[in-house]
């Protein structure tokens, strides 16, 4: 798994690359913590170039979430395909999380 | 008919690879893509399950697996060495009072994603099947 971390206004964008499993997840966290400590409130999760989501990616999206959503930030979530749409729809996590279809409906209104 | 038996050793790092090397043994499967997906998502949660609660990470315990599939469904167990678990009182992550909750998801992605889902041997073994529709195409 690979992350490119962005800045675009007020808004830090980190697009995802690959597969976010049992394996990267602990990375990840650690990133979503370097994130957190910077005091970046508004957070855009580009998964554009994802392929897969296990339940522990899940499970550390869903820490982050509550982690910025406790500072008073924000998750914002884009670019899913279909098969990892389905992953969130079928825990319901869409209804959780702020899911857009493309990276310029997320940015938009942020 | 394909049959396969294999086990993994108790180490999480070996998943995502060993159950890949699985899913390309079934490749001749008329599944579709997102099907193939599914499966490979089921059995790493599997595995990952069995060796995290079941074996308790102890490196030494296997897991095992086997793979029978046919013209009509693909059949999936999975073994651990643990004591089992009480399968029957799972929450489901679902409910307002469980979504914020970081982890079990596991079996609840299994049990929506696969056509059956048992448990045998106090829950030491799952088995999980996937129906393979007719007209199925990668």
């Amino acid at each position: 798994m690979k992350v490119k971390e962005d800045r675009l206004s007020d808004v830090t964008v980190c697009s995802l690359e690959g597969e976010i499993n049992i394996n990267n997840s602990p990375e990840l966290r650690k990133i979503f913590e370097a994130i957190i400590k910077k005091n970046d409130k508004k957070v855009l999760l580009d998964f554009t170039q994802v392929s897969y989501v296990d339940s522990s990616g899940l499970a550390t999206l869903i820490e982050m979430f509550q982690r910025l959503k406790k500072i008073g930030g924000h998750m914002r979530m884009c670019g899913m395909n279909e098969k990892i749409r389905n992953i969130f729809e079928i825990t319901k996590l869409h209804k959780l999380f702020d899911i857009c279809d493309t990276k310029d409906t997320a940015i938009k209104d942020f | 008919m394909i049959r396969i038996s294999e086990k993994i050793p108790s180490k999480l790092e070996l998943v995502p690879g060993f159950s890949l090397s699985l899913i390309d043994k079934i490749s001749s499967l008329p599944l579709k893509e997102e099907e193939f997906f599914n499966i490979k998502l089921c059995l790493d949660e599997a595995l990952v399950n069995a060796i995290k609660h079941g074996n308790k990470l102890n490196p030494d315990l296997p897991v095992e697996v086997d793979i029978e599939a046919d013209d009509n469904s693909i059949t999936l167990k999975v073994k651990d060495q643990g004591a089992g678990f009480d399968f029957q009182n799972i929450p489901e992550p679902i409910r307002p009072d469980t979504i914020h909750k970081v982890s079990g998801r596991g079996i609840f992605l299994i049990k929506s994603l696969m056509d059956e889902v048992e448990f045998f041997d106090y829950g030491k073994v799952i088995k999980m099947v996937k129906l393979i529709r007719k007209g199925g195409r990668r």
